[in-house]
């Protein structure tokens, strides 16, 4: 068989496989990691028997493992030019902590409560009042703010109830999968926990809250869910 | 501590991701997610490379151009697509059975960019179907019997035998690298190709040359 036959052979399976690969659905692609695993970890004999029948069926995911295996090998040099280096380090990761907190402070003013700053959504529950601070205002006697923390969409009312005293209402409905243990949520003014319930229907009512600087922490089996930060400010003209 | 590690990281340059460092790449992660600048910055120098270079060898085997503007624009996407929902793609990484960063963000990339090519493929034959109503036909590579004959044979191989064939033939990989991902020596992918070609020409008979 001469040098030439091979290369003739060569170049019609190169020319069908190309064409092959034109117009494949990405329906049962293999997740990127079990890719990688294949290009640069270990793994047990079944598995690999499996991702290579997958990979000469799928040439996207063929195409994928061929790149990642050639980026992956040493002595290949490529320079990024500094503008485009430093548009993509302008780009700012959004701290997951700050996502899951909503932050909340508001002040009692004779018999009304004002929505001073929060990171959630005011909800519209009385007669509207004048803008103060950062957030919108109200001027009733309840203020009501809703955020999504992660997979959770929550909202907390805060009424004012007697004197300078407060009742903190929140109410957490799972956006994705349900509570494993049930939705715990606690009550907590500086190291102290001041109560806690385990909110069976995602609700939770704390009574008699004075003026001052709270967390209220979301939980599943000890796992944290999100928190609210609650600053209530006292009255100072009473 | 952690900055210093970035440092070392940063230190360690364009070869660091070929280095086997899951303590380093999950501190490093951490930051990312956690929304540390510093962690962030990191990252972007210590795999900018590693992405571009992912870019441009995907465009290439498609055949596409590789034109500047677009590695620009894909290699910033990749990055904003690990950002996204609150870095819901970096977080994704779990770093199990060996696989190292630099190969996922490889897979990921080539991904990213194959999929554009797809979408602005599926965009050209759109418009080119509405503008010519009869399109032309890709020439016929050999006798179309013949054809069918060789893709019944092909589809007749293990798994095995087929990925060797689509990793050189396809991918244009050399007999050390194919033996590196099939994990088997370079002597015996030499003697299954040369296998394998004479079973292929045994099963399609004489190809007239072209």
């Amino acid at each position: 068989v001469s040098e030439r036959d091979d290369e003739h052979m060569g170049w019609i399976l190169n020319r069908l496989l190309l064409r092959q690969g034109e117009g494949s659905a990405r329906n049962e692609c293999l997740d990127e990691e079990s890719l990688a695993i294949y290009v640069s970890g270990d793994l047990t004999d079944s598995r690999r028997r499996e991702i290579e029948e997958h990979l000469v069926a799928c040439t996207l995911c063929l195409d994928e493992v061929a790149a990642a295996y050639r980026a992956t090998q040493p002595g290949e040099v490529e320079s990024v030019r500094e503008r485009v280096l430093q548009r993509a380090m302008a780009l700012v990761p959004r701290s997951r902590a700050e996502s899951n907190i909503l932050q909340l402070v508001v002040q009692l003013i004779k018999d009304s409560l004002d929505l001073i700053s929060t990171s959630g959504e005011f909800i519209m529950t009385a007669v509207p009042a004048a803008i103060r601070g950062k957030g919108k205002s109200s001027s009733s006697g309840t203020v009501q703010v809703a955020k999504q923390l992660g997979e959770l969409m929550v909202t907390v009312e805060v009424e004012k109830t007697e004197g300078q005293f407060c009742q903190v209402t929140v109410n957490v409905r799972p956006l994705g999968r349900a509570f494993a243990d049930g939705l715990r949520i606690s009550l907590l003014s500086g190291d102290r926990e001041q109560a806690s319930y385990l909110a069976r229907q995602g609700s939770a009512t704390f009574e008699r809250i004075p003026p001052g600087e709270y967390q209220l922490a979301l939980t599943d089996s000890g796992n944290s869910l999100g928190a609210i930060c609650l600053t209530i400010k006292e009255d100072r003209r009473e | 501590l952690c900055n210093y590690r970035y440092s070392q990281l940063i230190l360690l340059g364009q070869r660091a991701h070929d280095l086997p460092m899951t303590e380093a790449e999950q501190i490093l992660l951490a930051g990312c997610i956690r929304g540390d600048k510093t962690a962030w910055n990191s990252f972007v120098i210590q795999y900018s490379k590693l992405v571009y270079y992912t870019v441009r060898k995907t465009l290439t085997l498609h055949n596409a151009e590789c034109r500047d503007e677009l590695l620009d624009d894909l290699y910033q996407e990749l990055f904003v697509s690990l950002l996204q929902n609150d870095c819901r793609k970096l977080a994704q990484f779990r770093g199990d059975g060996g696989c190292t960063l630099a190969s996922w963000l490889s897979v990921v990339t080539s991904r990213l960019t194959i999929d554009r090519l797809r979408k602005e493929k599926s965009a050209r034959v759109a418009i080119s179907e509405t503008l010519f109503s009869a399109q032309p036909t890709d020439e016929p590579l050999i006798d179309p019997d013949q054809e069918k004959t060789l893709i019944t044979a092909l589809e007749k191989l293990t798994p095995r035998e087929r990925l060797m064939i689509h990793l050189h033939f396809r991918q244009g990989l050399g007999a050390d690298e194919i033996a590196v991902i099939l994990k088997t020596s370079v002597a015996a992918v030499h003697t299954q190709k040369s296998r394998l070609l004479a079973k292929l020409r045994e099963i399609l008979g004489q190809i007239p040359s072209l």
